[in-house]
């Protein structure tokens, strides 16, 4: 770490002194033993002692001249550490990317060479492999963008057949909604991966005794229809889950927010990447969710599946 | 006049503050939808663009097919918004994905015999060099099919007990 700021502040601090008149500090200062040395020295003070003004001052000054220094230590370790992590993530993320790479090799191989047995080698072209103007995001090839503008959506409404976010889920003595709240529907268009939406749908057997009101008792599979509003025309929406299993029933798009008509209708596990090989029609994986051009969008996704979620609810004993 | 009253009585009962009780209940089974993230872009674009792969071929191979997940969203109008066109040994073929629903020729086979097959292309000496053009045509300026997982699947033929 580079120090050789403490030595030029202990300079400048010595040089004051020594404008002072207080030479005899300025040279203890400029010839200390250990240059990272802190300046303040404690002495101790009889009770009884009348206080000097002036060694008050000398002692404030030299504290926070060690605090200076503390404080600038402390943000360089703090950009190292930073820097540290983010190269850390980053070869991390290369790692992940290398081991999808070969997943995906090796499932081709599966997949393609076991359907087509004259082929014995697949290869995946990334955008790098060709020349010419296309675009692509993360994989997906486009015809080429000649002017593009992000545009601001909103979530106008959230409806379904159970509750917002993960409340009664249950983790390690305490409830992940107190972690990590997934109520609020502003985080499906905060620009964040971090933060995320969900929409749950608890079913329990009808044996269980103690119940709570948004509990079900059959196997229906959660579904809620998300209204998007944009500021703009849009055509083509990105969603992005780390869920698999996340399935798109219908698209339904409107001129004034009002009257929808339905676009798409087809159930497609739209996340799920190992539907490319049966499926042609879409670009699973990607999130990229095509309509004709409008501000209002309808999208109605259901789940495939229950998590291992713990499941509990909580109830105040108020007996005397 | 003014009268003063003073509590004089106190009670040992001491009062229970109620209690929150944690109840799991076993067979509960979650079900989720989650959303990380929902964007949306403006994009304008040019009416047909052309991607030419780089040589695809580093070792002659005996046949080759194109693997492709296409996009092209149901209301655009009906015609051919994507073309593929396989150049091997300078010859130019144009070509469907081989897990695409539409007809066309979707391998191009190696092979000494004259044979006519719908899905194939034969032709009389091994594949010693081939590039994929792919040629998108936009929907109007504001919409355009979007393509993924390209790949290229090679075949070694009878070296590798295929014919």
């Amino acid at each position: 770490m580079d120090r050789s700021f403490v030595k030029s502040l202990r300079e400048v601090h010595a040089a004051k002194y020594a404008e002072e008149g207080n030479t005899e500090r300025a040279r203890e200062i400029a010839t200390a033993e250990n240059p990272y040395s802190p300046l303040f020295k404690p002495r101790e003070v009889h009770p009884e002692e009348e206080p000097s003004l002036d060694e008050l001052n000398m002692f404030l000054s030299d504290i926070g001249h060690d605090l200076t220094i503390v404080n600038k230590e402390l943000a360089l370790s703090g950009d190292k550490f930073k820097s540290l992590m983010e190269d850390t993530k980053l070869r991390l993320n290369k790692v992940q990317r290398d081991i999808a790479i070969e997943e995906e090799r090796l499932r081709d191989l599966n997949m393609l060479c076991g359907d087509h047995s004259e082929f014995d080698t697949v290869e995946t072209l990334t955008i790098d492999d060709f020349e010419g103007g296309a675009s692509d995001i993360e994989g997906v090839f486009h015809a080429v963008v000649v002017e593009d503008a992000k545009t601001r959506l909103y979530v106008t409404d959230v409806k379904g057949n159970g509750y917002e976010g993960n409340q009664y889920v249950y983790k390690n003595k305490q409830w992940l909604s107190a972690i990590r709240d997934t109520t609020d529907r502003n985080h499906m268009t905060d620009g964040s991966l971090s933060t995320a939406f969900e929409y749950s749908r608890i079913n329990a057997d009808e044996s269980e005794k103690a119940v709570f009101s948004l509990m079900n008792f059959d196997n229906i599979e959660a579904e809620c229809a998300i209204t998007l509003t944009a500021s703009y025309p849009i055509s083509m929406v990105q969603v992005l889950s780390d869920m698999e299993d996340i399935i798109l029933k219908e698209v339904s798009v409107s001129d004034d927010g009002a009257v929808y008509r339905t676009v798409m209708q087809d159930e497609i596990a739209f996340n799920k990447r190992e539907e490319i090989y049966r499926n042609q029609s879409q670009t699973f994986g990607s999130g990229i969710i095509c309509f004709p051009a409008s501000r209002y969008v309808k999208l109605l996704f259901r789940s495939d599946g229950y998590t291992d979620d713990k499941i509990a609810f909580s109830y105040y004993d108020a007996k005397m | 006049m003014a009268l003063n009253f003073k509590d004089i009585a106190y009670t040992d009962t001491e009062t229970k503050k109620p209690e929150a009780k944690v109840v799991e209940i076993k067979s509960a089974r979650r079900h989720v939808v989650r959303i990380s993230d929902i964007e949306a872009h403006r994009k304008q674009f040019q009416s047909e663009t052309k991607m030419k792969s780089r040589e695809l071929i580093r070792v002659p191979v005996d046949s080759i097919a194109l693997f492709c997940s296409e996009q092209i969203p149901t209301h655009f109008a009906n015609q051919k918004y994507v073309t593929y066109i396989m150049t091997v040994n300078g010859v130019d073929y144009e070509i469907e994905p081989i897990n695409s629903q539409r007809a066309g020729k979707k391998i191009i086979k190696h092979s000494e015999l004259d044979s006519d097959q719908p899905y194939a292309v034969y032709i009389k000496e091994s594949i010693k060099s081939a590039y994929l053009t792919i040629v998108i045509q936009s929907h109007g300026v504001t919409e355009t099919p979007y393509l993924s997982n390209i790949k290229i699947l090679y075949g070694r033929g009878e070296e590798n007990g295929n014919v």
